[in-house]
């Protein structure tokens, strides 16, 4: 004989028996109560059903909205990059007001840093690097420096998806590179160019260093390289590639970025 | 390209390898947000705003479950947000079933000027149509556990309901869509 009760109570709990959500002293009963009701194995196994086909239920969708969706990825893209841009323009005024302060410690005080080891000659960089915050503001997009003769320091790791700053220090005579996209000697002397006037700020010092920060929130990826070159040159190529050589009295140092983009890619 | 692939590259800031993961997905995620809303345009909307949100916070995606129940969870609290902040009130209209049992429908003259086409309907459009029959509540929460693949306790939480009411909800919103199934009432 058939208990009712039991149906309406098996009916009022059916999803959860199906989806295992009933204690296991509940779920015995139900299953026994199944076993002699054929009205309730009838409805679970219609209920059953049903919740498989809510589950492959997959809509058409509407005519646009996937160009749509790209295209609002896209300003998404479009609208981090002005924002950094914009932040970079802010950084640049700070930090060059840093970089005067830093310049002024470097001249009459002659800080030096400690270089632990040096670079590989010909190949990735490798091997540990010092580093000191050279007391610019940091979270308003300010840098640090390495010292040294020939230093790089990424401050992630190579693979790094938000290179917050990257500073390559080398000591050398003093240049800035303009957000026009000129390097300057400190007298306004220009002696040579980059191909696009944000994202990075350089500065070579008298003593030899050569600071490159950029801005918070800039988003690369890829590894860097030491090899030795003899020529100044820095290109920004809509492959995402950066380059950056530099000369120095006693070899060179170059610097490739690969991989990813620039937040001012075209 | 496999879906890991299109992920890492995607991190990366490949747009190429995100449109894919949107082509593989945006059916299922609008499906979601149609049957949460049951509005198309609102749901073109949390389609877009899904796919944004997964785009910004790719990298914050950790394999400890499946991506798609990963664009789930995002599609449903997309959709809560949405009408959080839409505070719409024109669904309301009430009718009784058969049994006395508190049926709401959606108050669509539309639709019911079109009833007696919808008896050719086959199933899966009849499904399609009964959902759209049920009250807000019910569609919903079906669409979170049958459609968006959520377990209870998620519901329980998204919803801010207690675990029980989440269960109750459930089956009665089944009882209810079974029962609209039967009679044919769409």
């Amino acid at each position: 004989m058939v208990d009712k009760n039991i149906c309406l109570e098996f009916e009022t709990h059916i999803c959860e028996y199906i989806d295992g959500e009933l204690p296991q002293e509940e779920m015995g009963k139900f299953q026994r109560h199944l076993n002699e009701c054929e009205k309730c194995r009838e409805i679970l196994q219609k209920t059953v059903e049903l919740t498989s086909e809510l589950g492959e239920i997959e809509e058409e969708i509407p005519n646009g909205l996937h160009e749509s969706i790209v295209n609002k990825i896209k300003y998404e893209k479009f609208k981090k990059r002005s924002a950094n841009i914009t932040k970079f323009v802010k950084i640049f005024s700070a930090s060059t007001a840093a970089m005067f302060c830093i310049f002024c410690v470097f001249t009459f005080a002659r800080l030096s840093m400690v270089q632990k080891s040096s670079e590989n000659d010909a190949g990735e960089l490798t091997g540990d690097y010092s580093l000191e915050e050279n007391g610019a503001d940091h979270g308003a997009g300010g840098f640090f420096s390495c010292s040294g003769k020939t230093q790089l320091q990424d401050t992630e790791n190579t693979q790094s998806n938000n290179t917050e700053n990257s500073i390559f220090d080398i000591n050398k005579n003093s240049y800035i590179l303009s957000s026009d996209g000129e390097i300057q000697n400190i007298d306004n002397s220009v002696i040579g160019k980059w191909s696009d006037g944000y994202g990075f700020v350089f500065e070579f010092k008298n003593d030899f260093t050569i600071i490159i920060s950029t801005p918070d929130n800039i988003q690369y990826y890829g590894t860097y390289q030491i090899l030795p070159q003899y020529t100044i040159a820095m290109t920004f190529p809509d492959t995402g590639i950066v380059s950056a050589t530099y000369e120095n009295e006693d070899g060179m140092l170059e610097i490739i970025i690969t991989g990813g983009k620039l937040p001012f890619d075209k | 390209m496999e879906i890991d692939n299109l992920i890492s590259n995607s991190r990366k800031g490949d747009e190429a390898a995100f449109e894919q993961i949107v082509y593989m997905y945006e059916k299922y995620v609008y499906a979601i947000a149609y049957h949460y809303v049951h509005d198309i345009e609102d749901a073109k909307d949390i389609t877009q705003d899904t796919f944004i949100k997964v785009w910004r916070t790719l990298r914050n995606y950790r394999s400890e479950c499946s991506f798609k129940t990963w664009i789930s969870r995002i599609c449903v609290s997309c959709s809560i947000d949405y009408l959080r902040k839409k505070k719409r009130n024109t669904e309301q209209s009430l009718t009784v079933d058969e049994d006395g049992e508190e049926l709401e429908i959606a108050d669509n003259s539309v639709e019911a000027d079109l009833e007696g086409t919808y008896i050719k309907l086959e199933e899966k459009e009849k499904l399609h149509k009964a959902l759209e029959r049920l009250d807000e509540d019910k569609r919903q929460i079906l669409t979170m556990r049958y459609i968006a693949g959520l377990p209870y306790s998620e519901i329980s939480e998204q919803l801010n309901i207690e675990l029980g009411t989440v269960k109750s909800r459930i089956n009665r919103a089944i009882i209810l869509l079974k029962k609209i199934m039967e009679q044919g009432t769409f």
